[in-house]
């Protein structure tokens, strides 16, 4: 035990076992912080037009814009090992032909505690569609707001921050004016 | 994907039946693509193709039975992933290899680093092959 090359084993022996700990550590001083976070949502305003999106562009179709209130406090979820924040508002319907829908309208990444009080009058990122090309035989939908902690080292975790009091009903389609 | 570097080493589940949810992380190839990509779910649409359709679902081209369609997209880019489906409309459940649910920040760059400059690696291989001659235990 006398060589060099036992001693530089021994001693990279030792070293990647404490990194493997000091990480392990760290990844289980996640679940020490149980924040939740709370907010409140409402849609101001949903329309529904007839329109045309990149993905098919000579197909014709009703496109859902929504504007909504959203305000929230993400700062709990900030701890030591929090890397970022992945903030995410999804409308979650069902369709006439019993098809389940979630889908994101808007999303925004927070990486720091500073940035993370979200109050905000906007309209959506993402258009909304549905499978069939129509919103006329869809039921009301639900807005929730919900986030993805993504830390340094260790598991990601999710939780919802939000959610509209009732579900909102998509209205008729109309032109949109040109 | 934002603040994932090369190197970051991802663990992946894929459970037989797994549900998957818009926001997470998935890791999916697309059928004649090399590399996985690993993109955050922003649509998700459960599907029911009934067995007594004679062919597939006109529009969608699915056999039948219960399918999860995904779409997914990159946190930096601006618009989805369609143009990296070279033609697939959703992504299935067959397409995925995973969802990450943990992480660890540079474990793989020694494995990069060998690919990288192959004369590491070859040194690292010499290296060990002239104590194996030298060490007597």
């Amino acid at each position: 035990m006398h060589s060099i090359y036992a001693r530089a084993n021994g001693i990279s022996g030792l070293w990647s076992t404490c990194v493997m700990v000091l990480l392990g550590a760290v990844a289980l001083s996640s679940f020490l912080f149980n924040a939740e976070s709370k907010g409140s949502l409402d849609i101001v305003s949903l329309k529904v037009f007839h329109s045309k999106t990149r993905r098919y562009p000579f197909r014709n179709e009703e496109i859902g814009f929504v504007k909504f209130n959203l305000s929230a406090d993400l700062t709990p979820l900030f701890n030591w090992n929090t890397k970022q924040l992945f903030v995410y508002l999804e409308a979650e319907y069902t369709n006439a032909q019993g098809v389940n829908n979630t889908v994101v309208i808007w999303d925004r990444i927070v990486r720091r505690k500073d940035d993370a009080t979200i109050d905000i009058i906007q309209k959506e990122k993402y258009k909304l569609r549905d499978l069939s090309g129509s919103f006329s035989n869809v039921l009301p939908a639900q807005y929730s707001l919900k986030y993805s902690v993504m830390p340094y080292v260790g598991v990601l975790t999710y939780g919802e921050a939000a959610r509209t009091m009732k579900a909102i009903d998509f209205p008729d389609a109309r032109d949109s004016v040109s | 994907m934002p603040r994932f570097y090369r190197g970051d080493l991802l663990f992946l589940t894929n459970p037989p039946g797994q549900r998957y949810h818009t926001g997470d992380i998935t890791v999916y190839r697309i059928p004649g693509a090399e590399i996985p990509i690993v993109h955050r779910v922003l649509e998700t649409r459960d599907v029911f193709i009934p067995f007594d359709y004679g062919e597939p679902h006109p529009k969608l081209k699915l056999p039948p039975g219960e399918h999860q369609l995904m779409l997914t997209k990159g946190d930096n880019n601006h618009v989805d992933d369609i143009d990296l489906y070279r033609g697939l409309e959703w992504l299935d459940r067959r397409h995925i290899i995973g969802k990450v649910r943990g992480f660890l920040p540079y474990i793989g760059y020694v494995t990069i680093a060998m690919n990288d400059f192959p004369q590491l690696k070859y040194a690292l291989l010499r290296g060990l092959g002239l104590l194996a001659v030298i060490q007597r235990e």
